[in-house]
């Protein structure tokens, strides 16, 4: 099974790689937080250092591209590979060590027609391989964002939004946890103050309470936030109105056809004009899926919180369900990670990226 | 296992704390091999009582090779995901079949696992200033803050609550509330009686960084082994102890 896949991701102008199995833990932790650990298998050498296997291919390939870039690669790159990875599962039922095959594409241009043809890749090499018909799910990452950036909240406010909704979080309940705030005294004691003035007075009252332990945070850093604090305090929740918003364009669930339209009424009826380029986007890239009229494709559904808890992940996403079997574990998945090359590289790497893979067992469960 | 079998700690306050409770309860402990022996009787029961580590007690009860012991609330929830304790008010994410049950506070060996920043960061008073923080230092340097402590999964189940996500755990076996002046770690979680060890170190509670308030506890374990003896022993135990 796995032959017939990696022939059908080799056939165009790809090089097949075979990245290291093992990485540093410091990776993978970095990137995901530590939230990532209870699904790692990890382990450590005789001088106390800790290493990973990979947890999948991405992640390893990613390392690989940002090297060959470093070394003055240029324009696209396109990948494919067929190896094992592994993860602790979350469900004893899921097997700790797994194939993937799958191909990833650097370099190229982050746009609709590129969604569509790495979403049509997975889906032929699985039809071809004998999948007769599968479920759909369509997300998109950029569209929360996008719509809490037009409502233009204060920038701590938004920031917090988008990472409630990156943690699968309810947006209300987190909202209405304790608020981060500034106490009345501070407030009195920085309001309308210069950055230079601000940064002497935390300086001290630094000294003042004897506190010379700081962490990896900066004088700098402690004033930057109370600067912002005190600008921003009271302002922990959004309006009514920017609240409705956020509400509606989260839990939308419709048909990937219709998800354009309604992104657009919502845009419309709240006067949020900025927001047309990522709705065409997202048009553009649905009307060629549906077009397509791919014959795997039994059913289909786009909802804006899916695949947020995918870490990598920053656009378009989806996962092939095999419905025969109705299990929740996809047989594929794939989409867009523009930002991950930039942040496993410090920004030293700023490449577009897209990938899709499937798993051959669950494969050949489905044929 | 066909006798019943019950741990307490085997030295220190704890260990004190226990032998007088149990006294208490009508059962005089007698200490084989003198103070540092590791085995006791008790009078008037049929019991094996081991004197053994604190997180030893929390192993044991989890994998049944004891039926009872009193150990820390702490330690049994960082040990399992899978402790029964109507006491704590302690959530953990995921439910599974439990393998510990606490039948029993004990009002002694109290103490509060938190969170505690430097002082310095006056602008951090609530977990939520701590995600803002955590996540502002990830966006600006690339890296995330750093938090030491030896209670790794309990600080993992209070920060997902939270929703912080952008830290990383230094593991820590002692001296933990050094680590920020040390410069291994910005913040630690770690237990703390009165604070002063906390403050002394250039660190400060923050008001909801409370994670668990423990204290001595009776549990009993639910994986392990009951023969007959046993079992007429545990009778007689519990009718005097709860």
């Amino acid at each position: 099974m796995g032959t017939s896949l990696i022939n059908y991701f080799g056939a165009d102008e790809s090089t097949f790689v075979d990245p290291p199995s093992i990485l540093f833990a410091s990776i993978p932790l970095e990137l995901s937080g530590e939230t990532v650990r209870s699904r790692l298998c990890t382990f450590r050498d005789q001088e106390g250092d800790e290493y990973a296997l990979r947890p999948d291919l991405t992640l390893p390939i990613a390392l690989d591209e940002i090297e060959k870039r470093e070394n003055g690669k240029k324009g696209t790159d396109t990948v494919h590979y067929s190896a094992r990875a592994w993860r602790l599962p979350a469900e004893s039922i899921y097997p700790l060590e797994f194939t993937q095959v799958g191909f990833e594409v650097f370099g190229a241009e982050s746009s609709a027609e590129q969604d569509f043809i790495a979403f049509k890749k997975v889906c032929d090499a699985a039809h071809n391989a004998g999948v007769n018909q599968v479920a759909v799910e369509f997300g998109d990452l950029a569209v929360f964002p996008a719509f809490v950036d037009a409502l233009g909240l204060k920038k701590n406010q938004a920031e917090k939004i988008k990472r409630i909704f990156r943690q699968a979080r309810d947006v209300d309940e987190a909202l209405k946890a304790v608020p981060s705030g500034v106490s009345a005294e501070l407030k009195s004691k920085f309001k309308g103050m210069s950055k230079e003035k601000a940064k002497s007075v935390v300086n001290d009252i630094v000294k003042e309470i004897a506190a010379d332990v700081l962490g990896s945070r900066s004088i700098e850093d402690i004033t930057r936030r109370v600067i912002e604090m005190v600008d921003e305090s009271g302002n922990d929740r959004p309006s009514g109105s920017a609240y409705d918003i956020l509400n509606e364009v989260l839990w939308i669930n419709v048909l990937p056809e219709q998800a354009a339209d309604t992104l657009s009424e919502i845009a419309k009826a709240s006067g949020l004009k900025k927001l047309q380029p990522m709705i065409d986007n997202v048009a553009k890239r649905f009307d060629a899926i549906v077009e397509a009229e791919l014959p795997i494709i039994f059913e289909s559904t786009f909802r804006t919180p899916f695949g947020r808890r995918f870490n990598y992940y920053d656009g378009f996403v989806f996962e092939l369900i095999d419905i025969a079997a109705r299990s929740t574990a996809p047989l594929g998945a794939g989409g867009r990670y523009d930002g991950l090359l930039s942040s496993l590289s410090n920004g030293a790497v700023n490449e577009t990226a897209i990938g899709g893979v499937l798993r051959p067992d669950r494969v050949e469960e489905a044929c | 296992m066909s006798q019943l079998r019950i741990a307490i700690p085997s030295k220190g306050r704890l260990k004190d704390d226990a032998s007088a409770w149990l006294e208490g309860c009508g059962f005089t402990l007698r200490q084989q091999g003198g103070e540092r022996g590791y085995r006791a009787g008790i009078e008037g029961l049929n019991a094996d009582v081991m004197l053994l580590s604190a997180q030893e007690i929390a192993n044991s009860l989890i994998d049944g090779t004891i039926h009872f012991g009193i150990t820390g609330q702490d330690l049994l929830h960082e040990s399992s995901n899978a402790v029964m304790d109507r006491f704590s008010g302690f959530t953990h994410n995921n439910t599974y079949q439990p393998v510990v049950v606490v039948l029993k506070p004990l009002e002694f060996g109290n103490s509060n696992v938190v969170l505690a920043v430097p002082r310095a960061w006056i602008d951090v008073t609530s977990m939520s200033d701590f995600e803002e923080v955590t996540a502002q230092y990830l966006t600006n340097n690339g890296r995330r803050l750093r938090v030491a402590t030896k209670y790794n999964a309990l600080t993992r189940t209070f920060f997902e609550a939270h929703g912080i996500a952008a830290y990383r755990i230094v593991d820590s076996i002692g001296a933990t509330e050094a680590a920020p002046a040390s410069g291994t770690a910005d913040a630690i979680v770690d237990i703390t009686s009165t604070g002063a060890t906390l403050e002394a170190n250039g660190l400060k509670l923050i008001r909801d960084g409370l994670i668990l308030s423990s204290q001595a506890v009776l549990a009993k374990s639910l994986t392990t082994n009951w023969s007959k003896a046993a079992k007429l022993s545990s009778e007689v135990f519990l009718d005097a102890v709860t």
